[in-house]
């Protein structure tokens, strides 16, 4: 740990290539903006606060090397990891090493209670997986389609354990598909009443719902459900046909000024979100704004930062005045059910 | 029927997309006994070229053009890169040096381009519909003009003087050269066909799905399986290999029982076990004659 | 220390699953491509037996030895049975297979999620400790490489890459001499793909895969010489020049695929250096 110096500087592990690389750079992007906003409000007790990024290519391996680096040679203060593997593989290290890691973003339920000094204030996938399962049970048949990602398959295991016999035809992908053809075919020939759409959010999301609307009689009288990747209107642009009726599963604090304003500014100043727009962008940016709160409360000491944390309220767009209370993800959150109406997402 | 004939019609589509792939290694091999696997990688950065002009011009001429350009570019660099590793025999070389040329040409996409999907055409693909199945325009395109390609490729090279002359090279070059050939006027010839089939394949890919930096590399796998399995030096059996390792699978997939849960990421597991049982079955090939060893 | 012990260890596994590569591919002309598969295979076996089936870490580790062995077996049927090109892309198609088997199969293997939590045994409970592992694995290696190459067996194998036929007519089975080599290759590399499992204490469907084959075959290229000290300078060089690059301060964006194509590039480069230097001397009549 390093001792009580003028910069704080905190680590962030993120795939900043590979096949998920597209999340690094929106991750740098939101974490720039947020960055801005607290060197302008004075940093870290007057002094900036630092980034400094390492690739983890969402790799359990390439984290820990990473997570090693950034400890050992940059003397980081406090980690932000990304995906859950990521985030899974560094945790025995940060309790071994008492480094505080904090993620905005990973979701996997085995985070829970993996080290004392892992949070993550995103919601576990058991959060938005019990709702999509009660929303599911009201048919007799359902069909599902997941991408091969840690948050799409998280939730896919939490519905088949919830709807059981009801599941007739459970299709994954690889991240890297581009033609979903056969794979759309199949789900329409299953006969189910309901059709789960499970890509993680972005572009994937986008090509997925384009290839269905090439035939939307298919899909007449099904009814679609998803998660997050089709709540933003940006997620449904040139798919209103498909989507209008889609029920969509998320977090429903998405859509206040305040987030519009964060979203605007990191898209005017910074560049494009679009895989990380909504919820995600906030918790991450709240990641970041939480460990230099904490670092101004007590100093830049890991433990007492992750004392802090533990033991006290948050701050942020979605965390603010919500507390751990003993866990490793952020209670409270609840998921919303919004429906997709003339091209708007409304929340029921 | 419909499922099937869709089913058949989109696979078919996925398949000649790893044909002209494949049809391009076995060209690139016949003359240089190199396997050159950062095909993938040159379909990938041409049909990025073809995006780049398109956003600007929407003109499908001007940007196919402009991509044609890159893909002969790419093949010089390629005739350029790997011809030392023919001249000294040094094939693994040949094959690793190609490999890593893929990745720099990956990672430089990522770095220009970034790696969230690009779609060059926007909103929803135009469809055929031919009653019992439909299929997009660029799907038909592909379908069309890949087997078209790849036949007359075949026949070229099985019925014609200038076929016989690619088969002679990597059996002889001295032999050809000292005949009046220019050895290497034609492996460079022959990269750049290579390189702009597959740069066809990945424009394709581009309007028929999306672009993305690493969108090549499964397909140009796929394609050196489909190499070997058919047999390097017979391009009957390397077309015949491409259709069974695209096709199988998918009906494994969308016709097994529900109890097996199969789904569309097992398709790559399918390939190799398709390819162990060719291999072990006819190990020099699909259409390969036993030859006794003396 | 922790990021410089992890580097070391990173060295030695390196070198370790790189014998095995040199062995196959520098020394025997095997074009054995699926060193990723067994590096990945015995790391998911250990993990598996261990959190699965409930074993101790010696039990664990036999299961999984054995295991990879007899994969190695099964791989070595395989050259014996089929033409050495289709065991080349066989080998390559299984890195593909068996990543697709991992995703999969999550039943077994956790699929894309992967399995965390692996145990480390008491000896190795510490990073320091699993340096001072893998060194020894790595010294006794070297020492066991260089009486390879200067027994009848390190013979046997460059004769195997000169000519097959004149090996067989000296008595010495070709097949036997591929099958002794493919799964000590194999064994080396399930033992170097436990060892970092052990570090990491995670596994998931990207362990092992293309990005590892081409770091060893980068290394076994680089050292075709039978000589081990061409093979531990290629290791810390191939090992090392990714680290170093880490310190470039690269726009975060970026930052990735700056180190991939610095790393290519560099990788082209040297390998058509190296073209010819080490192929076998050819008499022109």
């Amino acid at each position: 740990m390093s001792e009580s110096d003028e910069t704080l500087k905190i680590g962030v592990i993120a795939p900043l290539s590979g096949n998920a690389s597209q999340y690094g750079e929106e991750t740098q992007r939101i974490l720039s903006a947020t960055l801005k906003e607290i060197n302008e409000n004075g940093g870290y007790n007057g002094s900036n606060v630092e980034l400094v990024y390492e690739d983890g290519k969402c790799s359990g391996s390439d984290a820990v090397t990473s997570f090693q680096k950034l400890v050992d040679i940059d003397g980081v203060d406090a980690i932000i990891p990304f995906c859950s593997p990521e985030s899974l593989a560094i945790a025995p290290l940060t309790e071994s090493l008492q480094m505080l890691a904090v993620s905005g973003t990973s979701s996997n339920p085995d985070i829970e209670g993996a080290s004392s000094y892992l949070f993550s204030l995103s919601y576990s996938d058991s959060v938005i997986g019990e709702t999509l399962v009660d929303e599911l049970d009201k048919f007799e048949t359902v069909a599902m389609v997941t991408e091969q990602n840690d948050y799409s398959m998280g939730l896919k295991n939490v519905i088949e354990a919830g709807l059981g016999e009801k599941v007739v035809i459970s299709e994954t992908f690889e991240s890297t598909t581009t033609d979903f053809r056969n794979v759309i075919e199949k789900l329409a020939n299953s006969g189910a009443q309901a059709i789960f759409l499970n890509p993680f959010p972005g572009p994937t999301a986008t090509n997925l719902a384009k290839q269905m609307s090439e035939d939307l009689s298919k899909f007449e009288d099904i009814q679609l459900v998803s998660q997050i990747a089709y709540l933003t209107d940006e997620s449904r642009q040139g798919i209103a046909e498909l989507a209008n009726g889609m029920i969509v599963v998320d977090s429903p604090m998405v859509d206040s000024p305040e987030a519009n304003a964060f979203y605007e500014n990191v898209e005017t100043n910074f560049g494009e979100i679009s895989a990380l727009k909504g919820y995600l962008t906030l918790s991450l940016s709240d990641a970041l704004t939480n460990l230099v709160a904490a670092a101004n409360a007590v100093g830049d000491d890991s433990v007492a930062m992750r004392e802090y944390l533990a033991n006290n309220p948050l701050v942020g767009r979605v965390a603010d005045g919500i507390e751990f209370d003993g866990m490793s993800y952020l209670p409270g959150v609840r998921a919303g059910v919004f429906q997709i109406i003339d091209g708007k997402a409304v929340l029921q | 029927m419909d499922f099937f004939l869709q089913i058949l019609v989109n696979s078919l589509v996925t398949g000649t997309q790893v044909l002209l792939f494949a049809v391009s290694l076995y060209l690139i091999r016949s003359v240089s006994k190199i396997e050159h696997v950062a095909l993938g990688a040159i379909a990938t950065f041409v049909a990025y070229m073809f995006y780049v002009v398109f956003m600007f011009s929407g003109s499908f001429v001007a940007s196919g053009i402009f991509a044609l350009g890159w893909a002969l570019i790419f093949g010089y660099i390629s005739f350029h890169l790997l011809e030392k590793f023919y001249k000294n025999n040094d094939t693994l070389l040949g094959l690793l040096a190609s490999l890593s040329f893929g990745i720099a040409l990956e990672s430089l996409i990522g770095i220009i381009f970034e790696t969230d999907a690009k779609s060059i055409l926007d909103g929803v693909l135009p469809v055929v519909d031919f009653g019992l199945f439909r299929i997009t325009t660029p799907g038909l395109i592909t379908v069309s003009m890949g087997l078209v390609l790849t036949m007359i490729i075949a026949f070229v090279v099985l019925r014609t003087p200038y076929g016989r002359v690619l088969r002679s090279i990597t059996e002889n070059n001295a032999l050809v050269s000292s005949l009046g050939v220019n050895a290497g006027f034609v492996r460079m010839a022959i990269y750049c066909m290579g390189c702009v089939l597959t740069g066809f394949v990945g424009v394709m890919i581009g309007l028929n799905s999306a672009l993305t930096p690493f969108m090549g590399f499964n397909l140009v796998i796929t394609g050196f399986i489909a190499l070997f399995i058919g047999g390097v030096t017979d391009i009957r059996g390397v077309v015949v290999a491409t259709y069974l390792l695209s096709l199988v699978p998918e009906f494994l997939i969308n016709y097994s029982p529900r109890y097996l849960d199969f789904s569309a990421s097992h398709k790559m597991f399918f390939v190799f076990v398709i390819a162990l049982v060719c291999v072990l079955a006819k190990p020099n090939g699909l259409f390969s004659k036993r030859i006794r060893k003396s | 220390m922790g990021y410089y012990f992890s580097v070391l260890i990173k060295i030695f596994i390196s070198f370790i699953q790189a014998v095995g590569a040199h062995l196959t591919m520098s020394q025997a002309g095997i074009f054995f491509l699926a060193i990723p598969v067994s590096y990945s295979f015995m790391g998911y076996s250990l993990a598996i037996l261990q959190k699965k089936f409930l074993l101790g870490f010696g039990l664990a580790f036999c299961g999984s030895l054995a295991l990879t062995f007899a994969l190695g077996l099964l791989l070595s049927y395989l050259y014996v049975r089929v033409s050495h090109e289709s065991f080349t892309v066989l080998t390559a198609a299984s890195i593909v297979g068996f990543e697709a088997f991992l995703k999969s199969f999550s039943d077994l293997t956790g699929g894309v999620l992967g399995i965390s939590g692996i145990m480390r045994p008491g000896f190795m409970k510490a990073l320091p400790d699993i340096v001072l592992v893998s060194g020894c694995l790595m010294l006794t290696l070297v020492l066991i490489e260089n009486l390879i190459f200067k027994a009848p067996f390190g013979r046997a194998l460059r004769g195997l890459k000169e000519s097959e036929t004149l090996l067989e007519s000296m008595s010495i089975s070709a097949n036997k001499i591929g099958t002794v080599v493919i799964c000590l290759a194999s064994l080396l590399s399930g033992i170097a793909g436990s060892l970092e499992a052990l570090r990491i204490q995670f596994l998931d469907p990207t362990f092992g895969g293309f990005p590892n084959l081409i770091l060893i075959a980068s290394i076994a290229i680089l050292s075709m010489k039978p000589s081990v000290r061409t093979l531990v300078l290629s290791t810390l060089f191939v090992v090392l020049l990714p680290e170093v690059l880490r310190f470039f301060s690269f726009n975060p964006s970026q930052m990735g695929h700056m180190r991939m194509l610095v790393y290519s590039i560099m990788l082209v480069i040297l390998i058509r250096n190296l073209s010819g230097k080490f192929t076998s001397a050819q008499r022109i009549v």
